[in-house]
């Protein structure tokens, strides 16, 4: 179906189609999505059993030294650590922030939004102007507090992130979770005497899946970018655990010596952004049109 | 009288599917024609290519012409001459085809001054003539209105006064009650009527429901699976139908005169679109199908045509209703 | 069915079929949107005083337009939703005001199937977990599964189907799915609110053939609300006409539609298209919205019989005499005014 075509005729399109029907093959953005974010995973994994030079291992001697020099693919560090040895650590890091920060805020904000959407009333603006007041509160702000109460570490980064986004999934899901109670399955679900629990569980979560899986995309890249900078300002994940956004900072006086040598975990970032930026784009499209164009 | 509006051999491919399969169609100036199709029966893109607004990826081949200009294939520019200011179409949901951030009032002479040279201060006087018009209550008052604002009734009379906005020959409007209580639904088909007949148009309607075209056409033309299987006037087609499918339909609706037991229903259901059987589209649901309906009959040439090897005669009807 | 508007509105009774649901007195009211800053919203007055009293195994037919509060109505007897007066009893029982827990019984016995057979059933679910559901939520013994099969047959589906996800399904089969899941627990009321409206011409016929035989079978007290009243009047042995939020008629379907005695009935039976009647006449005037419920009997702005005790007086539920199961909400009601307009 084209995704041009106004309303009206999507509509008519519909009503001479009673039977939906698949296009083939997946859409460029999430073939680059999942490519990108494949290779990230990939690093990530193989770093666990084998990385070119071990990251933390410091030989000064070695300092600066461009690509491809004495089996340095990236080249080395200020202290003489193997670039790419760092990035692929790195990886591992900023792939746990981005899982458990996620987690953090969908296992808190979909439950919380879902309860506001089930509930309504007074209940729901509680729920709803509170996690307002949680959005407003910048991730930052929440790190740095986190950081001077319990000691600056990628546990606090991850916690922090983690907590700031929770709103974002409370407000989507009690949104979307509204909508879905609106319509007449779920009137049906209760004229059958299906719990309020049950419904929710079994009914709205499944239907907003989709909605909740793209924000979790992005979410994951927001959560990448935010602990970067965290750690670019020191406070997130410390030394010697690698991390991109700490290499960012550590680079930054050598600039004019080693221009390259920021290039690389900017690319990281730049790129594992992108990727889960685009499967969420992707995926928002392959999850939904179809219900919206039927409907 | 002149045909204004004429299609033939009209075929539309969606994504591969042939969903409008050789439609031959004539409209005559000043008639009042139905068009009856349930869902896959392609009256949907039928009306949407004689409108030229078929979207792209959905290929049109054959001929659509008004008064002799082809309109398949013109450019968009002339087309969009031709749209709203000779050719008007009215939509079923009328929520979705007026702006709900744009007054009444100015979606009107919107509509007016896109094809006439006139100012705003004349375009909204016209449009308050032409709410009037269609019997809108309080026109001045509603001008300033918002579509949210107006009932399902009162907005499909907005929608027909957009289209009547520049004069219309031909008025084609799809399923334009089907979402609207029965009785604004009397009030609608009866200003649709009124309107045309004044206003000496061409109507084309198209809607699944046999008992609107009954009250509002003239001419009706069945569609089943893309192709015109009975055509002819109204009380031909409905009273002594030729074609089973015809049949099948006319005795699915209960009536006064429907003695009271289980409804005549037509076996199966309707297929998908692009699974329809080869030769005639009927015969896998039709009680009187043989082999010879692998071959695809052609529409006949009678007053009352229809394309069936074994139409029917006299009070023939379908054998009793099967259990459900 | 009998209607009873007041108490001397009740005519003596011949022996009555054993009553299953009474409802007296519902009156629902609900909050609008919010159109200003400084004007609290409208109150839509969906229900204003609705009465009704449904026999075993009877048919009956609930029609009326939008804003008729016909489908509010349906869900106060379905208890998924509270009146804000009135009382609702289900075999002798209350059930209105009750919480869920307390309404076991009710939801065991009386079941639904919506319009929309599109978004009635979840499009996530497989079909047999829908048509399962109720048979989980009110921990139904047995073997479900068998249960899930033995229904989806009776509907004249395969038992196959239920692996299969609704999308997969024409609109037909999926309201014979949504049947199916209504049947599901074995009730004894099946209510269906405009059941066909949203299927194709050739397809009602099969599925108001599918309920009739049911009702047959099972021995179902059933209760069909539609705007169609071709429909109704083929299907349904008794009538209700609602408008703005009351009982404006009811009785046996054929007395009612040959002889309707109230002006609202008359001019809806007269404005509907029929394939080889009369030309339909369309209704004088607009239906008020439900906010603006026009003083005195709701109607008359609109009526053409209408005199001064119309605007000033609203009329009860009036039976008609000799005739126990009629009534008319009409100043003018049995006085033969009615069938001479």
């Amino acid at each position: 179906m084209s995704g041009a075509a106004s309303p009206d005729v999507a509509l008519a399109l519909a009503a001479d189609e009673p039977f939906a029907r698949r296009r083939g093959g997946p859409p460029a953005n999430v073939v680059v999505g999942v490519t990108l974010v494949g290779l990230v995973v990939l690093l990530a994994v193989v770093s666990l059993a084998w990385t070119p030079f071990d990251p933390t291992h410091i030989i000064v001697s070695e300092k600066l030294l461009p690509p491809l020099r004495a089996g340095h693919v990236l080249g080395t560090d200020q202290l003489g650590r193997d670039i790419l040895s760092i990035i692929m650590a790195g990886a591992r890091t900023e792939l746990l922030v981005g899982v458990i920060a996620v987690s953090i805020a969908m296992f808190a904000g979909v439950p919380l939004g879902g309860l506001a959407a089930a509930r309504g009333g007074w209940l729901a603006e509680v729920v709803m102007r509170g996690s307002d007041l949680l959005y407003a509160f910048p991730a930052l702000l929440m790190a740095i507090l986190l950081g001077a109460v319990f000691g600056a570490s990628t546990v606090t980064a991850m916690v922090a992130i983690g907590i700031a986004y929770t709103p974002v999934f409370a407000r989507i899901t009690r949104a979307a979770g509204a909508q879905v109670l609106q319509r007449d399955f779920v009137l049906a679900a209760r004229a059958c005497g299906t719990s309020r629990l049950a419904i929710f569980v079994r009914h709205v979560l499944p239907n907003i899946s989709a909605v909740i899986i793209v924000q979790a995309t992005v979410a994951f890249a927001l959560a990448i970018l935010a602990e970067a900078a965290l750690s670019y300002l020191g406070l997130g994940t410390q030394p010697p655990t690698p991390s991109w956004g700490r290499m960012l900072a550590d680079v930054q006086s050598y600039l004019t010596l080693a221009p390259l040598l920021s290039i690389w975990p900017g690319l990281a970032i730049a790129l594992t952004v992108l990727g889960f930026n685009l499967l969420g784009d992707g995926l928002r499209d392959v999850l939904d049109p179809r219900l919206s164009a039927l409907r | 009288m002149t045909a204004v509006l004429e299609a033939r051999g009209l075929r539309v491919v969606v994504n591969g599917v042939t969903a409008v399969d050789g439609v031959d169609l004539e409209l005559r100036e000043g008639s009042r024609t139905g068009l009856i199709g349930e869902s896959g029966s392609g009256k949907s893109l039928t009306a949407l290519a004689m409108m030229g607004l078929l979207p792209e990826g959905v290929d049109a081949t054959g001929s659509v012409a008004y008064r002799e200009q082809e309109l398949l294939g013109m450019r968009e520019r002339d087309l969009c001459r031709l749209r709203g200011d000779r050719l008007a179409m009215v939509f079923q949901e009328p929520m979705t085809a007026l702006n709900p951030v744009m007054r009444i009032g100015d979606q009107v002479a919107e509509a007016i001054r896109l094809h006439r040279p006139v100012d705003g201060h004349a375009a909204r006087a016209e449009a308050e003539r032409l709410l009037t018009e269609v019997h809108l209550p309080d026109p001045a008052g509603r001008m300033r209105a918002y579509p949210h604002q107006l009932s399902g009734g009162q907005r499909q009379r907005v929608m027909i006064a957009m289209a009547l906005a520049c004069g219309p020959d031909v008025i084609i409007a799809d399923e334009p009650t089907t979402a609207l209580d029965v009785s604004v639904q009397a009030q609608i088909l009866a200003l649709l009527r009124e309107l045309v007949e004044a206003r000496r148009m061409t109507l084309l309607l198209i809607t699944h429901d046999l008992p609107v075209v009954a009250a509002t056409c003239e001419n009706v033309m069945v569609m089943y699976g893309g192709r015109i299987v009975e055509s002819g006037r109204t009380a031909d087609v409905f009273g002594r139908p030729r074609h089973p499918y015809t049949r099948g339909l006319v005795d699915a609706i209960p009536d006064a005169a429907t003695p009271p037991g289980a409804l005549r229903a037509i076996p199966g259901t309707v297929p998908g679109l692009g699974r329809f059987p080869s030769g005639c589209v009927f015969r896998d649901r039709c009680w009187k199908a043989t082999d010879k309906c692998h071959e695809e009959p052609s529409l006949t040439k009678e007053p009352q045509a229809f394309a069936c090897w074994h139409p029917i005669a006299g009070g023939e009807t379908a054998p009793a209703p099967q259990p459900a | 069915m009998i209607v009873a508007a007041a108490p001397e509105a009740l005519t003596p009774a011949r022996k009555r079929p054993r009553t299953v649901y009474e409802a007296r007195g519902l009156v629902r009211t609900y909050a609008g949107p919010r159109e200003s800053l400084r004007r609290p919203p409208a109150q839509l007055q969906a229900l204003r005083g609705v009465s009704l009293a449904i026999a075993a195994g009877e048919t009956l037919g609930i029609v009326g337009e939008s804003g008729s509060g016909k489908s509010t109505l349906v869900r106060i007897l379905l208890a998924l939703d509270q009146p804000q007066a009135g009382v609702v009893e289900y075999e002798g029982e209350q059930v209105s005001g009750l919480a869920e827990s307390r309404l076991r019984r009710l939801r065991r016995e009386v079941q639904v199937v919506f319009q929309d057979p599109a978004s009635s059933l979840d499009p996530r679910m497989r079909v047999g977990d829908t048509v399962a559901e109720p048979l989980r939520s009110l921990r139904v013994a047995g073997d479900q599964q068998a249960r899930v099969a033995e229904v989806l047959a009776a509907v004249g589906l395969e038992a196959d189907a239920a692996r299969r996800y609704p999308h997969q399904f024409s609109g037909g089969q999926r309201q014979r799915i949504a049947i199916a899941r209504a049947l599901a627990p074995g009730p004894r009321v099946l209510f269906a609110d405009e059941p066909v409206s949203a299927l194709d011409v050739s397809v009602r016929a099969q599925i108001l053939n599918l309920l009739r035989d049911l009702k047959q079978r099972l021995d179902l007290t059933l209760v069909l609300v539609s705007h169609d009243l071709s429909v109704v009047r083929h299907v349904c042995d008794q009538v209700m006409v609602m408008y703005l939020g009351r009982v404006v008629e009811a009785g046996p379907t054929g007395d009612v539609f040959a002889s309707p005695q109230h002006p609202y009935t008359r001019l809806l039976l007269e404005s509907a298209p029929t394939l080889s009647g009369p030309p339909p006449r369309p209704m004088p005037g607009q239906a008020p919205s439900a906010s603006d419920v026009p003083g005195g009997c709701a109607f008359h702005p609109r009526c053409p019989l209408a005199f001064d005790r119309c605007l000033a007086e609203d009329p009860g539920l009036l039976a008609g005499a000799g005739v126990t199961s009629r009534a008319a909400a009409c100043h003018l009601a049995f006085t033969g005014r009615v069938d001479r307009l």
